[in-house]
């Protein structure tokens, strides 16, 4: 394909090559960690200023630790269970050389 | 000077004569390192400084992963932040940095591997000049860099200093300061990452071990004080304003969170990683030891902190929880450890910011841009020399040291966020950012982001700045440097067909690769 191809040029389609598919997957996966991250962050805070809102006084205590942060500890426990999780499940191997093979192989 | 505690001098001597073992022993590592690769040719050398020679194993992956993201300020700033201002909110905004591995492996591991397995790239500068084919966007992502590395840098000497200052009872900061820092450049100019890599597994687990040991002195502590553990933090919560989420404002919480995970994600040093390795099982697998050892450590660290407060509130600063709770709190030979994690912590950060400071100006600079006819023979040779001269331009900058130093090392993390984020993250998947884009994205985001920081702590407009919500200058950063790259790249000229074709196609041209590396 690079044959026809003016590989100097700056006025083309981004989508004039095949693409490899191991890029695409890689887009995928940065996609799901950044939403899912961004996500559970916000998420994180928000659950920690409705729980903790008031006097320290009259808060909930488990352990002598505020309820608040225990649930905010619980969140990052289970983002941390999902990323183990996701990274063992779904985090694909194949070869990082600089071409692809054909087909994708377990190591 | 008066801290809040005093260390006895017996307890000093201990600890000195321990922590004078470790630093021959780290200083060792080093010269060994430079010894057993001493029959490598020059460009393997270059190669094995920078990163590792690009076949770690994955222990050694996430122990560099880990020490590089924890020690930044970790063991002295972030505990004294949670002590003096914080309180349990930003121990939540630290404990955020867990995912920082996952999301630095999950965005960029895989795909920084590919490319560098096509075009060579050794470093940020080099991922950047080959994605962009851009020199202007080089030498701007140089500049911003050797800026908020340098005073990171200096930020960490300045937390060691203080530290080595009160444990030895000498109360001399310069001393410490140039003790710190001579032990760092030694071990960081004999090997490079390579050396890291094996020092980092001695240091990770000293970090670990301090860390749990102080969680567990001061948890006891509190309690017998207070009659119970619970009846301590009972005290702490009534007592002082640690445990009140609304301390800090909600965007000023997530701001901090973001430039503690987010930002470390797309720290140089954080990045550098991702060049360390072949094999996607060795991603995985770090990844997975990441996920242990990162949010283990940020609980216990940031918890003990706040145990302080009940067991002493007077301290000076907060920037001296650490050296107090191994000073006083603990048994000499334990205080010495803790102080030997707290320097580990210091050296690995301080070695990854002089190693990354150093590749952007010898070789993305003055071989890449000004002077590409310099062999490799010359550039291997220039390193250590340059690794003294950063080196030493921060202990300059430590010369005059502040009270936190977790501002410092907030500021730099976040402005180095604002820069090198959406150029980084988005010209790594994304097809349609374009060189100027790149370019004006991080040029934007750091300029936003240090004049909102000004804003924020100025007299007269800090007032008002806060009034508004005290919201995180990293979100005008990044907002301004995302909307930038997005309406710039709509505008402008594309990258060369054969750049894009060597980051994203299925096939490509192995001598255009050659070329965005300079070679």
């Amino acid at each position: 394909m690079k044959d026809n191809l003016d590989l100097n040029s700056t006025d083309y389609d981004v989508n004039c090559f095949e693409e490899d598919p191991r890029s695409i997957n890689c887009r995928k996966e940065a996609q799901f960690t950044q939403i899912f991250l961004i996500g559970m962050t916000i998420l994180i805070f928000i659950v920690s200023y409705i729980v903790g809102r008031g006097d320290p006084a009259n808060f909930v205590y488990v352990f002598g630790w505020p309820l608040w942060y225990v649930l905010a500890v619980a969140i990052i426990v289970v983002i941390v269970a999902v990323g183990m999780i996701w990274g063992k499940k779904s985090f694909k191997i194949y070869s990082l050389d600089a071409i692809a093979d054909d087909k994708e192989t377990e190591e | 000077m008066d801290y809040g505690f005093v260390v006895s001098k017996e307890t000093s001597t201990v600890i000195m004569v321990i922590f004078a073992i470790y630093s021959l022993l780290i200083c060792g590592l080093g010269l060994y390192t430079m010894y057993a690769s001493r029959k490598l040719s020059a460009s393997d050398k270059i190669a094995n400084w920078l990163v590792g020679g690009g076949n770690l194993g994955p222990f050694a992956v996430c122990m560099i992963g880990v020490t590089n993201l924890l020690s930044a300020g970790a063991m002295i700033g972030n505990a004294g932040l949670v002590y003096s201002s914080g309180g349990y909110i930003v121990s939540v905004s630290i404990i955020t940095n867990t995912y920082c591995v996952f999301y630095l492996l999950g965005t960029l591991g895989k795909k920084m591997a590919i490319v560098r397995a096509r075009t060579g790239m050794e470093s940020v500068c080099g991922i950047l000049r080959s994605r962009f084919n851009s020199k202007t966007l080089s030498m701007v992502a140089a500049l911003i860099m050797a800026f908020f590395l340098t005073m990171n840098l200096s930020s960490q000497f300045m937390g060691g200093a203080k530290f080595f200052a009160i444990l030895s009872g000498s109360n001399s900061y310069y001393i410490g300061m140039v003790l710190i820092a001579a032990v760092t450049i030694i071990y960081t100019a004999c090997g490079g990452i390579k050396s890291m890599a094996r020092i980092a597994v001695l240091q990770g687990m000293l970090m670990m071990f301090s860390c749990t040991f102080m969680f567990i002195v001061m948890y006891r502590s509190l309690g017998q004080k207070y009659g119970s553990f619970e009846q301590g933090m009972y005290w702490i919560a009534t007592n002082s304003d640690l445990f009140m989420p609304s301390k800090y404002t909600f965007m000023q919480a997530l701001g901090t969170a973001f430039s503690i995970s987010l930002a470390s994600t797309v720290m140089p040093y954080s990045v550098v990683t991702t060049l360390t390795y072949k094999k996607a099982s060795t991603v995985r697998r770090a990844f997975i030891l990441s996920m242990i050892a990162c949010p283990f450590i940020s609980v216990v660290l940031t918890n003990a902190a706040v145990f302080t407060m009940g067991i002493n509130p007077s301290l000076a600063s907060g920037d001296y929880v650490t050296a107090y709770i191994a000073g006083v709190m603990s048994p000499k030979i334990i205080g010495a450890l803790v102080l030997c994690g707290t320097a580990a912590a210091i050296q690995s950060s301080c070695a990854s910011y002089i190693l990354i400071a150093v590749t952007s100006l010898v070789k993305d600079m003055y071989q890449g841009i000004l002077k590409p006819e310099v062999s490799n023979e010359k550039v291997s040779k220039l390193m250590p020399i340059w690794t003294v001269i950063i080196g030493v331009i921060g202990l300059i900058i430590a010369f005059r040291p502040i009270d936190l130093i977790s501002i410092i090392n907030l500021f730099s993390m976040s402005g180095l966020c604002c820069g090198l984020f959406f150029p980084l993250v988005f010209g790594l998947h994304s097809k349609k950012v374009t060189p100027k884009g790149a370019v004006w994205s991080a040029f934007s985001g750091v300029v936003t982001y240090i004049t909102f920081f000004l804003l924020q702590r100025g007299a007269v407009t800090g007032a008002v700045y806060r009034s508004l919500g005290n919201i995180h200058p990293i979100f005008f950063g990044l907002v301004v440097s995302g909307l930038v790259m997005y309406f710039v790249s709509k505008h402008t000229p594309q990258v060369e067909l054969g750049v894009l074709q060597v980051w994203f196609g299925k096939t490509y041209d192995p001598e255009y690769a050659k070329q965005l590396n300079g070679k």
